[in-house]
């Protein structure tokens, strides 16, 4: 106990048990609430439809624990590396005949046994109470839980010790351990944010295959990292990651221990130069939020915004003295204001070239293998690339050369063209997703497509029969083994599901041989019909639960027409059998139909193209041709019928929501 | 337990708290470190207790530097100015964590000195005066039976009554015992009476180191009438270092074969004479006025 060469006393570990004992206590408390007893609640309120989600209830809770066991985590930290922030306790701990590596040895002791102890009573108590819920705990399940709950506050713990050598103050160490962990999150988001509202092009949440800017930041934020990794299979290689961060704090604490100058307890920071680039980023963060959101209030033009970042980075760089020198009464330094104010224009001026460089690439054609665009304006909708191995790789990706060469040049015009960013009105959303033969991923989303003929004429250009064939949800599918159901669904609410393995396959084969077909036979008919009056839907299971993707499907294939007639009348089916009025109209060779179509009202196109409702005779003779499979996206000849499910919106302006395309469905009929 | 002190320097940035100092403090006795506030006496003492690692130099206890050193800790106790405890800490159970720190730990010497102190063991030490706290750390001090004791400002907010009673026991145990003890006070007179040695320090340096009884046998103070003042020969040939002259009275510090002071003197035919001890304060006068330095401007009381 006594010797000198022991890592840990006794004397000191049960000191640092007495210091943590309450905040153990408040922990264990609230695991209790959290865990246990809302399980116990749960199982006494269930009813039977709640057996479909039980799977969920245990990760869902056991993700809120989390929240709280890394805030106990951070805690302990804290609370027993605060000797260390006060001259009085300081100067007793390092009188006393023990080492620094047996005193920091002793925190880590007392830190990680009271994180596993507590956390293993909740275990126990769970893996007691499992036998008495209404629904199945499994022990792996609570045994999972217990180790990678304690993998999670045994890393943010020792980074918490470890940050504290940066500090000596209570408050700032909790600043400290927030800015570790949130930092590059705050400061990435911040910035493209800030940039996307600078400069159209930047893609911030729509990019596809999870790969879009902020993702990637957010995902390896330790803390929100820590809590999705409960709902997804465990990322090993990232786990290696940040045990390896773990393991560095870990044996920098001690070194950082040894070299500590207990005489400069009473500056609240240990390292000046740390405390320099923490603060200059963090006022550039408070700049580009403040700044960002002072020019947005204001619909700012470039002077506004410059003025406004101005007095952001102000505010920022007086809130973050104050907090870093704990007082509202700071000590103004020259040099350090000197040199926060540098490091921002230097950022500035990067900011501004290197997203300008950004926004305005659009990658060479030789280089893209495939591409996806969506373009709300030319009816084009593309949607998310589900993660799975179900979909083929080409799922809603061109990769037709001649396409990708019209992408980049309506890419390249959307570029050249930006429209200024004073203001959020008026969107025309223009997304564009290469995938590059390096393999890498390169999004553009301009949410201010430029107005014009040649604009027009280039999205018109991107609306092909090979863009029906990419995002046809079946067409794409890639391997039906997991498939659970496939189900075809129209807008009017009917739904035909397969659920039998060996009917799905040949139903997916017979779909695939006559895709090409179907969809060469008419652009615009099998859009709109795969646009407002039938979808698809694949459930399939993952694994551990079933997930779900929708996507478009052709109305006009043989095969779907066959099954739909199998279960009801297609009449019925596409909502034509209820329709209030059914106009018929046989669409001349330059004639614009299909464009006013989609953007005039529906009074407008039946007044410019005389469309008259069909009497009773009329209906009934379309019905029937209907039902027997006369649907043709070919034809020459359209029906155009009522959308009884449409709402108009209230309280708006927008032409679109009352175009035609919205308010009547309509078929081609042979 | 010997300590050496070799050439220590101790900075707060570019200032220098302490300033390459050496001295040796001898087993058994008690040495004073004198001076103003911001002297650097609390960073010498936290250098000597081995919580701050000095730039340069050592502190050595029996050859053994303190620094990161349990064993020489082990040995060495530093009460600071304003002694600390746990919060809630009872004087029980501060014990029980220096029982299990240190060694030497007395239970019997504790419950003697708790009696002794009447105070109450079980009592929230935080809720306690100054002087009770101070009384409290002593009492835990004590009961170590450290070799050494670094004291900053040890009777600060004690009343004399128990001024008393902890230089005695501090006394008993540098005589029983032989434990070395280092206090360091602004309080020339306080010191005077305790202690084996003093130095004072200065801005980090330090100005003057001695043995107080080696300075006491060769220096004395002679106050001295005359009807007629006398020349310079006079203070020449009595050896005077210093004199203050009012009226016809004379005031000497005098250096050198004291024994041979008196019969000087007589040959003066002065009114009357009288050969006293020097004060502390005396020694100061006249050890730091011939280094150049007013002794007011370095110690305050």
């Amino acid at each position: 106990m006594k010797s000198p060469t022991l890592l840990w006393n006794s004397t000191l570990l049960r000191h640092f048990t007495v210091q943590t004992f309450w905040i153990t206590v408040l922990y264990m408390m609230m695991s209790l609430i959290v865990l246990p007893l809302s399980l116990w609640i749960f199982s006494l309120s269930m009813t039977d439809a709640s057996y479909l989600y039980d799977a969920a209830v245990f990760e869902n809770l056991a993700s809120v624990h989390l929240v709280f066991g890394m805030i106990y985590a951070a805690g302990l930290g804290l609370f027993s590396m605060n000797f260390k922030n006060q001259e009085s306790v300081s100067d007793f701990i390092h009188s006393l005949p023990v080492k620094r590596v047996t005193v920091l040895t002793s925190v880590f002791i007392i830190g990680i046994s009271s994180i596993i102890i507590s956390t293993g009573l909740i275990a126990a108590i769970l893996m007691v109470e499992r036998f008495a819920l209404a629904f199945e705990l499994a022990a792996l399940d609570v045994l999972s839980w217990l180790v990678y709950s304690i993998a999670v506050m045994v890393t943010v713990f020792i980074i918490t010790v470890f940050t504290g050598f940066f500090t000596n103050h209570l408050f700032i160490h909790l600043q400290l351990v927030i800015i570790i962990f949130f930092l590059p999150l705050a400061l990435w988001a911040a910035a493209t944010s800030t940039a996307s509202t600078m400069f159209d092009g930047i893609s911030l949440f729509q990019g596809v295959m999870d790969d879009d800017l902020l993702t990637p930041v957010v995902e390896n934020t330790f803390p929100i990292f820590a809590v999705m990794q409960i709902y997804e299979p465990i990322s090993w290689m990232k786990w290696v990651i940040w045990a390896g961060v773990a393991l560095l704090a870990f044996i920098l604490s001690y070194i950082l221990y040894a070299r500590r100058q207990n005489e400069y307890v009473n500056l609240n920071f240990t390292y000046h130069p740390v405390r320099l680039i923490l603060s200059v980023l963090i006022v550039i963060v408070g700049m580009l939020i403040l700044g960002n959101v002072v020019g947005l209030i204001f619909a700012a033009g470039n002077i506004v915004r410059v003025i406004a970042f101005i007095f952001a980075w102000f505010v920022s760089f007086i809130l973050v003295e104050m907090f870093f020198q704990s007082t509202v009464k700071i000590r103004f330094k020259v040099r350090r204001f000197l040199i926060s104010a540098g490091s921002a224009v230097v950022f500035m001026a990067v900011f501004y070239a290197g997203w300008n460089m950004y926004s305005n690439y659009v990658p060479p054609v030789d280089e893209v293998e495939a591409v996806m665009v969506d373009a709300a304006e030319a009816g084009i909708f593309s949607g998310y690339v589900p993660q799975n191995d179900i979909m083929s790789e080409n799922f809603l990706m061109m990769d037709d050369p001649a396409y990708i060469s019209d992408v980049t040049q309506a890419h390249q015009y959307a570029a050249d063209n930006k429209v200024p960013r004073h203001s959020l009105e008026e969107y025309r959303i223009f997304e564009v997703t290469y995938r590059m033969k390096d393999g890498s991923m390169v999004h553009r989303s301009f949410d201010h497509y430029p107005e014009g003929e040649e604009a027009e004429s280039l999205l018109t250009e991107l609306n092909t029969a090979g863009q029906t064939r990419a995002q046809d949800l079946i067409y794409n599918i890639e391997d039906d083994r997991d498939l659970v159901q496939l189900s075809l669904m129209a807008s009017g609410g009917s739904a035909l599901l397969i659920e039998d393995g060996r009917e799905m396959e040949r139903f997916i084969s017979e779909y695939k041989e006559g895709s090409q077909k179907t969809a060469d036979a008419g652009t615009e008919l099998n859009r709109f019909a795969s646009e407002h009056i039938i979808n698809a839907e694949l459930e399939f299971s993952n694994g551990r639960f079933n997930e779900w993707i929708y996507g478009k499907v052709l109305l006009y294939h043989p095969a779907v027409l066959s099954r739909i007639s199998e279960e009801q009348d297609i009449s019925e089916f596409i909502s034509l059998a209820g329709a209030e009025e059914v106009y018929a109209y046989e669409i001349g060779p330059d004639d614009e139909f299909y464009e006013d179509y989609r953007r005039l009202p529906f009074e407008e196109l039946a007044l410019k193209y005389d469309l008259e409702a069909l009497g009773e005779d009329g209906r009934t003779e379309v019905m029937d041709a209907v039902d027997d499979g006369a649907l043709n996206a070919g034809s020459g000849r359209v029906i155009i019928y009522t959308n009884l499910n449409y709402y108009p919106y209230e309280g708006t302006d927008d032409i679109e929501a009352d175009a035609a395309e919205y308010t009547h469905f309509i078929v081609g009929v042979e | 337990m010997k300590i050496n002190i070799e050439g220590v320097n101790k900075s707060f940035g570019a200032k220098k708290a302490v300033d390459n100092v050496s001295m040796s403090i001898e087993e058994g006795t008690m040495h004073g470190l004198l001076g103003s506030n911001g002297a650097g006496k609390t960073t010498f003492m936290k250098v000597m207790a081995g919580i701050y690692r000095p730039e340069a130099g050592e502190v050595l206890y029996g050859g053994e530097a303190v620094f990161e050193n349990t064993r020489v800790k082990s040995d060495v106790i530093f009460i600071q100015d304003v002694p600390y405890f746990f919060s809630s800490a009872t004087l029980e159970k501060m014990a029980v964590f220096y029982k299990g720190l240190y060694a030497n730990w007395s239970e019997r010497r504790f419950h003697q000195l708790v009696g002794h102190f009447n105070l109450d063991p079980d009592q929230p030490l935080n809720a306690l005066s100054k002087g009770m706290k101070r009384q409290a750390s002593f009492i835990l001090a004590m009961s170590a039976r450290p070799k050494v004791m670094l004291l900053d400002e040890p009777f600060d907010g004690l009343d004399p009554i128990m001024r008393n009673q902890v230089k005695n026991i501090m006394m008993q145990d540098i005589a029983n015992h032989n434990m070395t003890v280092i206090a360091s006070s602004h309080n020339l007179r306080e010191m005077e009476d305790l202690c084996d040695s003093v130095s004072i320090m200065h801005n980090g340096e330090i100005l003057f180191n001695r043995d107080l009884n080696e300075i006491k046998g060769t220096h004395c103070k002679l106050q001295i009438a005359f009807k007629m003042l006398p020349d310079e020969n006079f203070y020449k040939d009595i050896g005077a270092v210093h004199k203050n002259l009012r009226g016809r009275v004379a005031t000497c510090i005098i250096k050198g074969d004291l024994t041979a002071v008196e019969r000087k003197v007589t040959k003066y035919d002065p009114l009357m004479y009288d050969i006293l001890p020097l004060t502390l304060e005396e020694i100061f006068t006249y050890e730091m006025g011939e280094k150049g330095y007013e002794i007011s401007n370095i110690i305050v009381e």
